[in-house]
């Protein structure tokens, strides 16, 4: 463990979302979007979270950026709790957020020099100092200096997404959260995209926290990893280690529903069941273990008992009852 | 690229806001309904902002009498005929067009941007700012508009400004629920939170990044609107609550010649029949607008 503090520290965190009903919206019960999370992502760090949809994974992002709050739980940047920072521009400025849908994240009625001087203009630059900057952030995102007097509709998606990847640079934040960044684009262009991400982040020397479903995306580039399921970490760990050793059935489920090109590949991979199912509803989430109703090798405990999160590795945790107690190695 | 630097049409240096708006004005010309609607509203306000200039008789517009021509019918003379002191109905007409779009240009002047803020305030702070607006506009709706215009003007004493005041008061909750509703859509936007994100102030996020999307929804709803308060005034004023003679009103002009049917018709039916066009010039346009930029005004 490194003594430095880490970038970001989520602890215990939870978000209940009250389910109303009847004619004075009387709160009937809660959906658990976001159930006891915890994790740290390092300065310098790619830290990748993977999920299904419903997981609670963009929740999680949105309220790392301050859009939402939490119902519980801690959220620390540089070991000062976010709570008391919210707000203060300080904050704002060293975490930001690049959307899943570029579609929907540019606004359709303001030129890209525009939206561009929005983060520019309320972080104190100098009027004189925004077009400068503007043509600036277009170069790192290597679009032509032209697109300044464009509209979104005149862009492709990958070059909004471009767009709104320098936005989030603009003010030169330390924490980039970017929700599936590339799933709403075309297979060719993501790995521009992605590529584009990997070398901003060694030029500016940024920490990520890379929220995606797919997991053979992540395998590349991220330095950690943690798979969600209905609110909950099962597994998290090094990429390498959760890819080579996954200990949780779910993360053995998803790495093997990865396709594959090669037979060596194939031979790589995890001889496990699929996934048999669809994720339950985060309001009525299974007792137990939640991923029992799932799990290929769910036996009695499983229905009864929420497994705890425990060290099966160096730094690699996982949820499950086939790993009853801390085994160090 | 090469090929649209050789196309004549795509000079490189038009904006893109220019190309946007010539597709749109294309789109709008294959619909013969809104181009009717156009014309209408187009030939509407020329009448009324060159009354001065093209009416035959500028004088009949105020106590001018010339009891020697009174109750002549229409002639190349007089092309609507002349009213029961000898006015020329047409000159009148003219003049009386001024009056309707006066009462449009003040009444949605005032209750337009009224309305507009409150249904911004109301649909992107949601809470108890929602609720106070809503139920107030909600309470205003539940009223109908002419009903309270009627109560109004006959509390206040009658006169074009105060049926001004009265339809204003009574116009703007339409645009507060039409806003409300859209702001509620948006508000949850990736755009919009990306500039929360990128440290924006509500007061931007409301006029710079909400508002422009509100736009088109607006200007159908005010284009559908000056009908409505072309007839809502016309109506006060044929009920002697509104313009008070000799202001040449339409409203007053058909209740007026009224009296004369049905040996002298035009100097009613050819009045009203003006209203008809402004009010049918207005829906036209606004219907055409509607279809042209998608929105749903209801």
């Amino acid at each position: 463990m490194s003594t430095e503090v880490p970038l970001l520290q989520v602890e215990d965190l939870t978000k209940l979302f009250p389910i109303r009903r009847g004619l004075f919206q009387r709160v009937i019960g809660h959906v658990r979007a976001i159930d006891g999370v915890g994790f740290d992502i390092r300065r310098g760090e790619i830290f990748g979270l993977a999920g299904e949809s419903g997981s609670g994974k963009s929740t999680l992002a949105r309220i790392v950026v301050g859009l939402d709050g939490a119902s519980s739980g801690r959220i620390r940047f540089v070991g000062e709790d976010v709570h008391t920072l919210r707000g203060t521009r300080g904050f704002r400025r060293r975490v930001q957020m690049v959307f899943q849908n570029p579609g929907s994240s540019l606004n359709p009625r303001r030129s890209i020099e525009q939206t561009l001087s929005v983060p520019l203009r309320f972080h104190g630059i100098a009027p004189s100092a925004i077009a400068p900057r503007v043509r600036e952030l277009l170069e790192m995102v290597e679009l032509p200096a032209s697109f300044r007097a464009k509209y979104p509709f005149e862009l492709s998606g990958g070059q909004k997404q471009r767009v709104a990847i320098a936005r989030a640079l603009a003010v030169e934040p330390e924490l980039l959260v970017l929700d599936e960044p590339t799933s709403a684009l075309d297979v060719s262009v993501q790995a521009k995209v992605i590529e584009l991400l990997m070398r901003i982040r060694n030029e500016l020397d940024l920490s990520y926290l890379f929220i995606s479903h797919d997991l053979s995306l992540m395998r590349n580039f991220t330095t950690r990893i943690a798979v969600m399921y209905l609110g909950k970490l099962c597994e998290m760990g090094f990429t390498g280690d959760v890819f080579d050793h996954p200990a949780h059935p779910y993360t053995q489920g998803l790495i093997s529903s990865v396709p594959v090109v090669s037979e060596e590949e194939a031979a790589l991979k995890p001889a496990v069941e699929r996934i048999r199912g669809e994720i339950p509803s985060p309001a009525n989430v299974p007792p137990g273990c939640s991923f029992h109703t799932r799990c290929p090798a769910a036996f009695r405990p499983c229905r009864i008992d929420d497994p705890a999160f425990v060290q099966v590795g160096f730094e690699h945790r996982t949820r499950c009852h086939l790993f009853p107690r801390d085994s160090t190695a | 690229m090469s090929d649209l630097a050789l196309s004549p049409s795509a000079t490189p240096d038009e904006s893109s806001r220019h190309r946007a708006w010539r597709r749109g004005w294309y789109r709008f010309r294959r619909n013969p309904a809104a181009v009717a609607g156009l014309v209408l509203v187009v030939l509407v306000v020329v009448a009324a902002l060159g009354a001065p200039w093209l009416a035959p008789s500028p004088e009949s517009a105020g106590t001018f009498v010339n009891f020697g021509e009174r109750h002549q019918p229409p002639s190349l003379h007089h092309l609507f005929g002349t009213d029961n002191v000898g006015r020329d109905v047409f000159s009148r007409v003219l003049y009386g067009y001024r009056v309707s779009l006066l009462l449009v240009v003040f009444v949605l002047g005032l209750s337009v941007p009224f309305g507009v803020l409150l249904g911004l305030l109301a649909g992107y702070y949601g809470g108890w700012i929602e609720t106070v607006i809503m139920r107030i506009t909600d309470i205003f709706l539940a009223i109908p508009a002419l009903v309270m215009a009627l109560a109004i003007t006959a509390a206040l004493s009658p006169s074009l400004m105060n049926g001004m005041i009265a339809i204003s008061l009574l116009w703007w909750n339409w645009h507060t629920r039409l806003i409300y509703t859209t702001v509620h859509a948006l508000r949850h936007e990736e755009y919009v939170e990306a500039a929360k994100i990128a440290g924006a102030s509500d007061a931007h996020i409301l006029f710079r990044e909400i508002l422009p999307n509100c736009i088109s929804v607006i200007s159908v709803k005010v284009t559908l609107d000056a009908g409505f308060v072309i007839l809502i005034g016309a109506g006060l004023s044929f009920l002697g609550l509104g313009a008070q003679p000799p202001t040449p009103d339409l409203g007053t002009m058909v209740a007026s010649g009224a009296n004369y049917l049905p040996e002298d018709w035009w100097e009613s039916v050819l009045p009203g029949l003006a209203i008809l066009f402004a009010i049918l010039g207005f829906n036209l346009l606004g219907d055409g607008l509607r279809d042209l930029l998608d929105v749903e005004v209801s």
